[in-house]
């Protein structure tokens, strides 16, 4: 077959299809990560307008620009587009455009996932702005503390749509923490071990983990504040034993890690475009990778950092601080690794170095200022004014603006195909690099000088206002360059001159195709054994568009990418990846009805459209799952692999291995917020505990053992259809039981929720109980399905052991909650 | 996937001590295990120095079996695992050193703030919450009751 047959071919199989449904039905990395990035980059265009709204309030005192009640709303929802609708998306963009490239894929590992995961970050993300246009936004700031939150102080829906908008595109967070760390674990290149990973990957690896593990406390925090708004149940009400202060340590559980959750990927393209900026290699790839690893873990211990000033006790300060210090070490080892790159090689001062200078001298000046306000006493002082909003800024646009500019002056050749204008980039550059500093430097200052921050406006006599006035003259420097860089990209896609492929010589392995990429990335998969295999092989690019490579005949229109060994990248078995659907789009537009039935509370809609989410993930699962053995395939170059759904450890196992993780997560949350309040709230002993009978308890236990034991049966080998069948019937029938006794239990033992802070959280553990073996006992009865329609067999066993892994984990945390409500309860 | 996780081992020992150091912080000051004396020290710093220097000494462990464990197939895999240790070894002495330099359960907190949460008295303020939008260039107060907060 020759190159251009064969890029037809691919071409044909892995292309959107033709018209709008083509365009909302695609789901192929390339799309979704460029609508990622194109939409965040929007929602960055709307912050930045409102930050400018914000500096044009300020810029004089006592100004009349705006009323006190639209600044709350302004800042506000600066803040949380600036987070949840820029940052964190505009990640998941690069890292699905960029990770099957990098690592010599075809796609991710769940594409289906991908565009599921972009229209919930789109209808989230709307829902919020929407509610700006329509003057009922969020106004309790980007953190939305408790009690200020609550229903007493925020009695409209302002706060609700926060709660649910954010909680939307969370989901979309949740999904592509998942799907990047299967992607980067198991979908290399063959042989690419993961000691010679780029280091991009890793970060994302390690930025995908920090997500799965951080962000549950946030959707915890969010769901409970909805809860107590809507059902007036006092998880933070304090008369009745709650505490404002537990939805601190939930947000800040998230809101730490969120900032290097934010600056690892930034810092990874840092680590990308420095070492072919600098014509060298990167320096000390082993101590980054330990640095980034040890940032990670670090970055959980210093949550409470930001609640110095809330009456801590002094120990418990000690504890955070020190902690704190600590984190500068890891980032300090990056910062001396790029440093001694740039001093190994031979700078070119193009226009992503240009950036990456910006982000030295920027993110170094906020790390300063962190090692400040990471000491107690010097927090005390600047607490809660405008030296904090500056430095936070320093950090955020030094540590993930400028690394973003200089991956975007960097790639933009690699999306768009064509060369970038010099000139124009570097007017953007200087503009923003001067402009920023003018606008924070100047916020520093007059933070020292005692400004709060978020206040609407200030008397002339506090001697703040030629500070204001530069740091507004700043931000509107500032948006122009903004301006100039968006004027830059729009003349590079419509006017740029051709680019040649690899313009940078970079060695890595996404400059090893076509520009603009083709929609299948490589026409046949390379044979990775280096660092740099564009650096060690020139002629790869053209070597795998003649098919020498793997995978290179294109068959039974599939869509075909290789899976391997989670460190050596020893090739495992062919991934059949699913074709464009409409269902993602479907899936999103029913958690959205979900999601916006509680918004109106109309309470009686959510169920409904919650078991059309089911429906979708079912039909979703039946379609994407195989139906008959294929044995052995050949997968090019001499080897032969079977099929993913024939091989142990596949994407789909992972994948629910890692949401367990996730979800468990949520879980200690919730249990420690449980633990928190027994510990710390007043009003606790409670006046009224569950009701300590242990039959309804006992026979949900001996049930979901008796479910666990028949899951494992089912997905015993070898096993005839009927044993399988049987074994599931049974399983079906305990967990039902098990639900059964749950729900007795929520209906006779449990006090009335909105009595004590104690019994809504224990309402809450049987809830979160009972989801869970109901969702177990759906995957059970689907399992059970698939086994009658012959679409199970020996070698395919894999949705049997994913329906006894949440089995498992349904019976354990029915347990747990039994243990910490019950025991107590007969204790007392 | 054992592999990965023993490179990160080290470092998840260190946030399971600090974990277990707060916990007990914070359940020690409920129960007021600083007013029983035990000898030289108070309860609470006994039973958190213990905990600190049991957390020390199984990262140590770790950190020596890691050590002492033959190279494998990947040596950077083998460093990373060290280097870990190593880290979390540190972090550990470094994150206990309050223990033995500060005050047990005293809080203090900035006017306009919830204060007493950690405290073994278990006392909230009630606030009255200024909200911007009530009238511009007011200034509204904040009550907290009396001896609800510590004002050094």
């Amino acid at each position: 077959m020759t190159a251009l047959r064969r890029h037809r071919a691919l071409h044909a199989i892995w292309d959107r299809g033709p018209g709008w449904r083509g365009a909302l039905a695609t789901v192929n990395h390339t799309d979704i990560g460029r609508r990622f990035i194109v939409t965040a980059f929007v929602f960055f265009c709307i912050g930045g307008v409102l930050a400018m709204l914000i500096r044009t309030q300020l810029a004089t005192p006592g100004s009349a620009f705006v009323g006190p009640a639209i600044y709350n709303q302004i800042f506000t929802m600066h803040g949380s587009i600036m987070m949840f609708l820029f940052a964190i998306p505009m990640i998941e963009g690069l890292a699905f455009y960029m990770l099957p490239k990098l690592l010599g894929g075809r796609d991710m590992a769940y594409p289906r996932l991908s565009a599921f995961g972009y229209w919930c970050y789109l209808f989230g993300g709307t829902i919020l702005v929407l509610a700006l246009l329509f003057g009922v936004a969020p106004d309790g700031g980007w953190f939305m503390y408790t009690p200020l939150s609550s229903k007493t102080y925020t009695p409209g829906i302002n706060a609700d749509i926060w709660l649910i908008g954010v909680t939307f595109v969370e989901v979309s967070a949740m999904a592509a923490a998942i799907e990047i760390m299967v992607s980067v674990l198991k979908l290399r290149a063959p042989g690419l071990r993961i000691d010679q990973m780029p280091l991009f990957a890793w970060y994302l690896l390690v930025t995908a983990l920090m997500m799965l593990i951080g962000f549950p406390p946030l959707i915890l925090g969010s769901i409970l504040l909805e809860i107590e708004r809507a059902f007036d149940w006092p998880f933070f009400d304090p008369n009745r034993g709650g505490d404002p202060l537990l939805w601190q340590h939930l947000f800040w559980l998230f809101g730490h890690p969120e900032v290097y959750i934010i600056f690892l990927p930034a810092a990874g393209v840092v680590s990308t475009v420095l070492p072919v900026m600098a014509r060298s290699r990167i320096v000390g790839y082993g101590w980054i990778i330990a640095a980034i690893l040890a940032l990670a873990i670090l970055s959980f211990g210093l949550w409470v950092h930001h609640m110095f000033a809330t009456g801590i006790p002094h120990m418990a300060l000690g504890f955070f601080s020190a902690a704190s210090a600590l984190v500068a070490i890891p980032t300090g080892i990056q910062i001396f690794a790029w440093i001694g790159t740039i001093w190994a090689g031979r700078p070119e001062l193009k226009l992503p170095m240009l950036h990456i200078f910006g982000f030295f001298v920027v993110f170094i000046i906020g790390g300063l200022t962190g090692v400040m306000l990471a000491m107690v006493p010097f927090n005390w002082q600047a607490h809660d004014t405008a030296f904090v909003t500056a430095h936070l800024h320093y950090v955020l646009v030094g540590g993930f603006i400028f690394p973003m500019l200089a991956g975007a002056a960097y790639w933009l050749p690699h999306f768009t195909g064509r060369r970038p204008i010099e000139r124009l980039g570097k007017a953007a550059f200087w503009l923003i690099f001067i402009g920023f500093n003018l606008t924070f430097f100047m916020m520093h200052m007059v933070g020292l000088l005692g400004q709060p921050r978020r206040v609407y406006s200030y008397p002339e006599a506090m001697g703040w206002t030629w500070y204001n006035l530069l740091a507004s003259f700043g931000s509107f420097i500032m948006a122009f360059g903004f301006a100039l860089f968006a004027l830059d990209v729009a003349m590079q896609v419509f006017l740029g001159r051709r680019s040649q492929r690899n313009p940078w010589r970079a060695g890595t392995l996404e400059w090893a195709m076509l520009l603009p990429p083709p929609t299948y990335n490589f026409a046949s998969l390379p044979r990775v054994a280096d660092h740099d295999p564009l650096a060690a092989d020139p002629d790869l690019a053209t070597a795998l568009a003649r098919g020498e490579g793997y995978l290179a005949e294109p068959r039974h229109g599939w869509r075909e990418t290789l899976a391997g060994d989670m460190l050596t990248g020893r090739p495992e078995y062919i991934v059949l990846l699913p074709g464009n659907s409409l269902l993602p789009l479907v899936m999103a537009i029913m958690t959205g009805g979900f999601f916006l039935s509680i918004l109106g509370g109309v309470y009686v809609l959510a169920p409904v459209f919650l078991v059309a989410v089911a429906a979708c993930g079912w039909r979703w699962a039946w379609r994407v799952g195989q139906r008959e053995d294929l044995g052995a395939i050949d997968a090019g170059c001499d080897l032969v692999l079977p099929i993913h759904g024939e091989a142990p450890g596949s994407p789909g196992y992972w994948g629910s291995v890692l949401a367990i993780v996730a979800d468990g997560t949520l879980f200690a949350t919730l249990v420690f917020g449980y633990a928190y309040l027994w510990t710390i709230a007043s009003g606790w002993p409670p006046p009224q505990l569950i009701a300590a009978t242990p039959f309804a308890a006992g026979l949900s236990v001996i049930a979901l053992a008796a479910a666990s034991l028949a899951g494992r049966r089912a997905g015993a080998v070898p096993a005839t259809a009927a044993t399988r069948r049987i074994a599931l019937g049974i399983g079906s029938a305990a967990q039902l039981a098990a639900l059964a006794a749950l729900v007795f239990e929520i209906a006779t033992a449990v006090p009335p929720p909105a009595s004590h802070a104690y019994a809504a959280t224990v309402m809450v553990l049987f809830a979160y109980a009972a989801v869970h073996v109901a969702l177990a006992l759906l995957l059970m009865v689907f399992a059970w399905n698939r086994v009658g329609a012959g679409f199970v067999s020996d070698r395919r066993t894999a949705e049997l052991r994913v329906a006894a892994m949440w089995q498992d984990y349904a019976a354990v945390v029915t347990l747990v909650v039994l243990l910490v409500t019950k025991v107590p309860a007969m204790l007392s | 996937m054992s592999a990965l996780l023993r490179v990160l081992a080290g470092l998840i020992g260190w946030a399971a001590g600090f974990s277990i150091l707060y916990g007990l912080h914070g359940i020690a000051c409920a129960r007021g295990w600083s007013a029983v004396d035990v000898g030289l020290l108070d309860l609470q710093r006994l039973v958190l120095g213990l905990a600190w220097l049991g957390g020390v000494a199984a990262i140590a462990v770790w950190t020596l079996v890691t050590w002492r464990t033959p190279p494998g197939a990947m040596p950077l895999l083998d460093r990373l695992a060290l280097g870990s240790a190593i880290a979390g070894l540190f972090a550990m002495i470094v994150s206990g050193v309050p223990i033995v330099m500060t005050d047990p359960c005293r809080g203090d907190s900035a006017p306009g703030t919830v204060a007493g949460a950690g405290c073994c008295e278990k006392t909230q303020p009630t606030l009255s919450v200024p909200r911007a939008a009530d009238a511009p260039g007011k200034v509204l107060p904040v009550h907290f009751p009396a001896d609800s907060v510590d004002h050094d």
